[in-house]
């Protein structure tokens, strides 16, 4: 199906990639590294039926997700139901009080969700969880798909697949579909940010500005762009990659240098849209990712139609026994932890480590979940001249509108420790272009 | 029976050097409720500039605005008059208690280490024990062992690190209290606010208990009465800060503060 045509390139692709500035600065003992994100060829391919089972479950938990968040920050029906435990949400550090009440426009919390899959050996799809705060990756594919079809055109004449640049327009809609009047930003914390490549590429490829925190400003209980003649325009949607946390010190932290003075409080009066939404970050919590399947039933009425991986909340009492029990085939991670950190496996565990940890668990059980190990599919990557099998995992990006859209790509990620399961870009691992077939 | 008072609020940031580009959130102004009823209210700054409006989710009125012009002092004065009915509670007038659930944990300042943890096992809440009555026993019990002495904690310090000291100011005293409150799973807020006499802001507790908020003053060791005017609650400190800016220059900066709370006038007069 892979013809070694575009195997062959991989090497010359690569150096394009570093060339465009495709990389990933990672902090490392306070120091700023930044480390190209090595490119593997060989894509991922998922089939049309499959891509189309995928969609379905991504669109129905991504709403669900969306009902939730809107739930929270009003009515809180879910708690007051019983189905959440109130600790799960007003003790999670995702959940920001300053959101209570403040509807975002069009009643649109997360417009683009990262949501993270892998596929086991027993050939079904597993969520391993969801980013709904800022999520980033789709810029890569993007890029990489580009570099493929100019160095390997026959490829893409032979396979018949869905073409993925599209990502930019779909953003755009998106953006515009918020949008409250005036321009459409991306706010950037700079180029010593992670994804920074990310923020200037889809600026580029969507015709937004690429600003950061001091080119906007508040004014008359509005936010502007300030150019560099220092004229202002209005702006009314931005695209902010920035943590909430940094977003605005006069309502956040308020050390932030980056963020804007004021825009929460013009964001709180319907005075210009962010997205994704402050406060998101209770529905990607790891404690909450427990009840998703939950919540879909709760608010659609409906069957989750993609599974989580089995996962054991230690606050219950059932579960820290099974936890107790299994533990040394059991994944544990601290909900309050991201990006691979915080990922420990029982069976990894010294004896001590496993003795001082099963303490904390017991003293603090709601800050830790425990996962089954999903054996996940291999997927080939290029090592030297031949092949080797890697653990990977696909981020599936969905796009909320009017109605959410499963962009038909993604991005996965794979680990190039032969030993590691994990696949984060900021633990050094390597990505591929996801294809969808399109008959 | 009500109190009328009549309360002024003066704050005073000196510039060394010029500022300009000056944002600010003031949450200085108080609100009426079933305890107080704000009569009177006046809002002054100075350097001049727009100023805007509007209620927080913890329901705190805020004014902010931005400062564009060089300045070498910022000046805010509060003045109004209330009346004050000690014998009302503030109520959970969404008859439901859910609204008050983030109030029933623990946040950045109050967060219980190994000693806040000791001291509530030393303070424990009783089987069955009125959340009000509890509050009142440990009123007693932060204010005898704690001691009332500035310039050993500042804003930064947390419950955990006052105990530790034993020693503090008002917002340290809440803090503790906030803390234990919280892990005898009772609601409890930070309230900011003024009293009777003259000096600075003070801080205090709110505590739910039976449908309503009761003010715990553990600084003074007594109860809120109608020698007390709230400005503003939150979870801890932080979200109640009086004066939150940034600004471009400014050099050194030097904050007086001046509260007055006396007895209404018209009531002397009487």
């Amino acid at each position: 199906m892979v013809d070694l045509d575009l195997m062959e390139n991989t090497e010359s692709i690569n150096r394009l990639l570093a060339r465009y500035g495709v990389k990933f600065g990672i902090y490392k003992n306070n120091e700023f590294k930044e480390q190209l994100f090595p490119f593997d060829a060989i894509p991922r391919v998922i089939q049309k039926d499959e891509f189309s089972y995928l969609e379905r479950g991504l669109k129905q938990r991504v709403t669900a997700l969306n009902m939730f968040l809107d739930d929270i920050y009003h009515d809180k029906k879910i708690v007051k139901d019983k189905v959440i435990p109130e600790d799960f949400i007003f003790a999670s550090s995702g959940y920001m009080p300053e959101c209570e009440n403040v509807t975002p426009v069009k009643k649109i919390y997360s417009h683009i969700s990262g949501i993270d899959l892998v596929k086991g050996k027993d050939e079904s799809w597993y969520i391993l969880e969801d980013n709904l705060r800022v999520p980033s990756g789709a810029s890569y594919p993007m890029i990489a798909r580009e570099l493929c079809r100019r160095s390997s055109p026959r490829t893409f004449m032979e396979n018949q697949l869905e073409d993925n640049r599209n990502y930019a327009k779909l953003l755009r809609k998106t953006l515009d579909n918020v949008n409250v009047g005036g321009h459409t930003v991306i706010l950037t914390p700079g180029r010593y940010n992670a994804a920074y490549f990310e923020h200037s590429y889809l600026a580029e490829k969507t015709g937004a500005h690429l600003v950061n925190g001091s080119e906007l400003t508040v004014e008359d209980d509005k936010l502007y762009y300030v150019d560099y003649r220092g004229q202002k325009e209005r702006v009314g949607a931005v695209y902010r990659r920035i943590s909430d946390e940094y977003l605005d010190p006069m309502n956040f932290n308020p050390e932030s240098v980056i963020g804007i003075p004021h825009i929460f409080d013009v964001y709180r009066k319907g005075n210009v849209a962010l997205l994704n939404a402050p406060g998101n970050g209770i529905a990607d919590d790891k404690g909450i990712y427990y009840f998703v399947p939950k919540m879909i039933k709760y608010y659609l009425g409906e069957e989750a139609i993609l599974q989580n991986a089995p996962t054991y909340l230690p606050f219950y009492d059932e579960d820290m026994k099974y936890v107790l029990e299994n533990f040394d085939r059991l994944v544990l991670k601290d909900v309050a932890e991201a990006g691979g950190y915080g990922v420990v496996f029982g069976s990894s565990m010294t004896r001590e480590q496993k003795e001082s940890f099963i303490g904390l668990m017991k003293r603090e059980p709601r800050r830790f979940i425990a996962q089954e190990v999903i054996d996940f599919q291999d997927l080939d990557i290029q090592e030297g001249s031949g092949c080797v099998a890697r653990k990977a995992d696909l981020r599936a990006f969905v796009l909320m509108a009017d109605e959410p859209y499963v962009w038909k790509s993604g991005l996965t990620r794979f680990s190039r420790n032969p030993d590691s399961f994990i696949v984060n870009s900021s633990q050094g691992g390597g990505f591929k272009d996801t294809w969808v077939l399109s008959r | 029976m009500s109190r009328r008072l009549d309360f002024s609020y003066r704050m005073e940031l000196d510039f060394s050097m010029p500022a300009q580009n000056h944002q600010f959130t003031l949450r200085i102004v108080p609100h009426s409720d079933e305890r107080q009823r704000i009569t009177a209210c006046e809002f002054s700054l100075e350097p001049e500039c727009e100023l805007h409006r509007d209620t927080d989710a913890f329901g705190n009125t805020y004014i902010y605005g931005e400062a564009k012009q060089q300045h070498e002092r910022f000046a805010v004065t509060v003045k109004g008059s209330a009346e004050i009915d000690a014998q009302k509670h503030v109520g959970g007038k969404s008859g439901s208690e859910m609204r008050f659930s983030h109030y029933r944990f623990q946040s950045q300042y109050t967060k219980p280490d190994g000693r806040l943890l000791e001291y509530y096992n030393e303070n424990k809440r009783c089987a069955g024990e009125n959340a009000a009555a509890y509050a009142r026993r440990l009123l007693h019990a932060i204010y005898s062992d704690m001691e009332y002495k500035q310039g050993v904690t500042d804003i930064y310090t947390t419950a955990e690190e006052a105990l530790a000291k034993r020693q503090g100011v008002c917002q340290d005293y809440a803090h503790i209290m906030l803390s234990l409150c919280r892990i005898a799973d009772i609601p409890s807020r930070y309230v900011v606010g003024m009293m009777m006499g003259e000096g600075y802001s003070h801080a205090w507790v709110e505590i739910f208990s039976d449908g309503f908020w009761y003010g715990m003053d553990p600084t003074n060791d007594k109860e809120t009465d109608d020698a007390y005017i709230k400005i503003s609650h939150g979870r801890d400190y932080k979200d109640c800060i009086v004066n939150r800016g940034v600004f471009i220059g400014g050099g050194e900066q030097t904050q007086h503060i001046q509260v007055i709370v006396e007895q209404s006038a018209e009531m002397r007069g009487k």
